[in-house]
């Protein structure tokens, strides 16, 4: 294995470009399970969803209820809600934070 | 000022240039933030919108349904939406991890769930105008929530199709990134507004 030059970020003692974006790739598949499970999950609730009034007489609580436990899903999952709320003035997305990475 | 320079191979970095960097990078987080702030609330008047129209079909229609709409097309309708919200956030992750190719292809996927999406929403308008007119009362705010909702499907196509450009063209710097984490992002409203349009107009009875 050939030993990596430093690279002038790492010599100056700032966060190494190419092993943070190497962490990132590696971390990118559990990114594509987590959105993989959100989606089934979203799937098996609108099966239910469409199933209730089939079931259920006047069923406009339970609807919402699991319309909103789609909605939180998708806003905190895929939207990242808590964690843009939390820290509004970092980059903290994906995409954000790649920028981030290759700026430093 | 202290003239110390660090050299690093054959550059020569002076503190200054140091400093103007971080500044520059500084500068460019805190417009990321600000237009950040933006998005959600552009996102949360968007909502009050949409809420607004949700109201009104209760108001107006109270909660019956008609018989002939086809729920059946509702729901594949749906899951091609909550299909496509999948593959924008998909899009997104790959973007973040530098895989452009990949992140487009599922920008363009996203785009085409989005034209099917609207195919069966023209679909479903032309059964409604013969069943129920836009003259009734359930009519009115089909028609209007519905046609609202396809407005907001169509401009955020055209945005995804402008992500898509970006990411060609690896225009991924400073507020590069953050305009395809906003596209995306509207594109989940989109789909958040029709998670309660659905059960809205076609599961309530």
């Amino acid at each position: 294995m050939v030993a990596e030059e430093p690279t002038k970020s790492t010599k100056l003692g700032m966060k190494p470009t190419v092993s943070m974006n190497e962490s990132r790739r590696s971390a990118d598949g559990s990114a594509v399970e987590l959105g993989l499970k959100v989606g089934a999950a979203l799937a098996v609730l609108t099966a239910i969803e469409y199933l209730i009034p089939k079931v259920i007489d006047r069923a406009i609580l339970p609807l919402f209820i699991v319309a909103a436990v789609k909605g939180w899903l998708v806003l905190d999952y895929f939207m990242h809600f808590r964690r843009n709320l939390g820290l509004m003035n970092r980059e903290d997305t994906p995409a954000a934070e790649d920028v981030a990475v290759r700026s430093g | 000022m202290s003239s110390e320079v660090v050299s690093v191979g054959a550059e020569t970095i002076t503190p200054r240039a140091l400093v103007g960097e971080s500044s520059d990078r500084e500068a460019a987080h805190s417009r990321v933030a600000v237009a950040r702030t933006g998005l959600w609330l552009f996102i949360a008047s968007e909502a009050c919108l949409f809420a607004a129209f949700i109201a009104a079909r209760f108001v107006r229609a109270g909660v019956s349904t008609p018989e002939e709409l086809d729920q059946g097309l509702g729901l594949a309708i749906t899951s091609i939406l909550l299909a496509s919200s999948l593959s924008a956030y998909l899009a997104e992750s790959f973007a973040g991890a530098g895989d452009y190719r990949r992140a487009q292809a599922f920008i363009w996927a996203t785009v085409g769930l989005g034209c099917i999406f609207l195919g069966g929403v023209a679909l479903e308008f032309s059964e409604g105008l013969e069943h129920f007119p836009p003259v009734t009362a359930y009519g009115t705010a089909f028609f209007s929530l519905v046609s609202l909702h396809a407005f907001h499907v169509g401009t955020g196509i055209l945005a995804l199709v402008g992500a898509s450009n970006l990411v060609r063209l690896n225009k991924m710097e400073e507020l590069g990134a953050f305009r395809v984490e906003a596209v995306v992002k509207y594109w989940h409203f989109v789909d958040l507004a029709w998670i309660a349009i659905f059960p809205t107009l076609y599961l309530v009875s």
